[in-house]
């Protein structure tokens, strides 16, 4: 007889472990199942100042504050793993992992996150990790001396541009292919960008090639 | 991220390689084969992507 969870979470990150948090605490026999690091695109952020009750902490920190939390409350977790199949229409509920292992539970949540969102224009793919990122925090000391281009017109485009100030690039062009959405929050980090950076607010082609 | 050694000078074997030139992205992944890196990658890779550099490049079994 297969092992039955209350509850299986698909998803690690900052909502998969809150509800992990909650149904172990709660003596449900909980399971989390995450693809890649637990905590998500939290792990990526440098710093976060809004999470109620903590002033200032990295987001790995935070990440990995969670995930104890939820072990400490007997909480399972599978990292590292790619969910290949499930059925919600049985009771009990089954979700398969790597082609192989399946888990059953009463319940599933469905936490799965979000992926860095591409732009898809020619030269993306070929150039990631050489001189296309996705993470200022990560990758943003390779760029010393180097012009960088921030595409985005949200807030997480801002706080990358934002925290790219820091270092020293020859110049930084915050863009937006289509319109401008940010809160008021962010807004006044604008001044935080230095005149020389210039913000323009329309679409054109774009594509990328290695300069050598 | 925050215990990442990257900047140690230790990993200057990994960093220097000819295979990670161009590189701008962490984490640098180098593969080994018997001695010799056979492949490097940089920026978070996913697990399909592992797993292809690992099929092959290696005779590498799934468990």
């Amino acid at each position: 007889m297969p092992e039955i969870f209350d509850i299986i979470i698909i998803g690690g990150g900052r909502a998969g472990l809150t509800a992990g948090i909650y149904a172990s605490r709660a003596r449900m026999k909980t399971l989390i199942l995450n693809e890649g690091t637990v905590g998500g695109q939290l792990v990526l952020t440098h710093e976060i100042a809004n999470y109620p009750g903590v002033e200032s902490t990295s987001g790995f920190q935070l990440g990995n504050i969670m995930k104890k939390q939820a072990t400490a409350f007997r909480c399972k977790i599978k990292s590292n793993i790619i969910v290949t199949k499930f059925d919600f229409s049985s009771n009990p509920k089954m979700v398969e992992i790597d082609g192989n292992e399946q888990f059953f539970g009463k319940s599933v949540i469905l936490a799965p996150g979000e992926k860095p969102r591409m732009i898809h224009v020619p030269g993306e793919t070929e150039l990631k990790g050489r001189g296309v990122s996705y993470c200022a925090t990560c990758d943003g000391d390779f760029f010393t001396g180097k012009e960088i281009v921030v595409v985005g017109g949200g807030n997480s485009a801002l706080e990358e541009a934002v925290s790219l100030q820091n270092m020293p690039t020859r110049s930084l062009s915050f863009t937006s292919l289509t319109t401008f959405r940010l809160s008021r929050m962010p807004l006044k980090r604008q001044r935080q960008i230095p005149k020389s950076a210039f913000i323009w607010n329309r679409r054109s082609g774009i594509s990328l090639g290695m300069i050598l | 991220m925050a215990d990442m050694e990257f900047n140690n000078p230790e990993t200057h074997v990994i960093r220097n390689a000819p295979e990670c030139r161009g590189f701008m992205g962490i984490p640098f992944t180098v593969y080994y084969k018997n001695g010799k890196l056979v492949k490097a990658t940089s920026s978070i890779q996913s697990m399909a992507q592992v797993k292809s550099i690992l099929d092959s490049h290696f005779d590498h079994k799934q468990q």
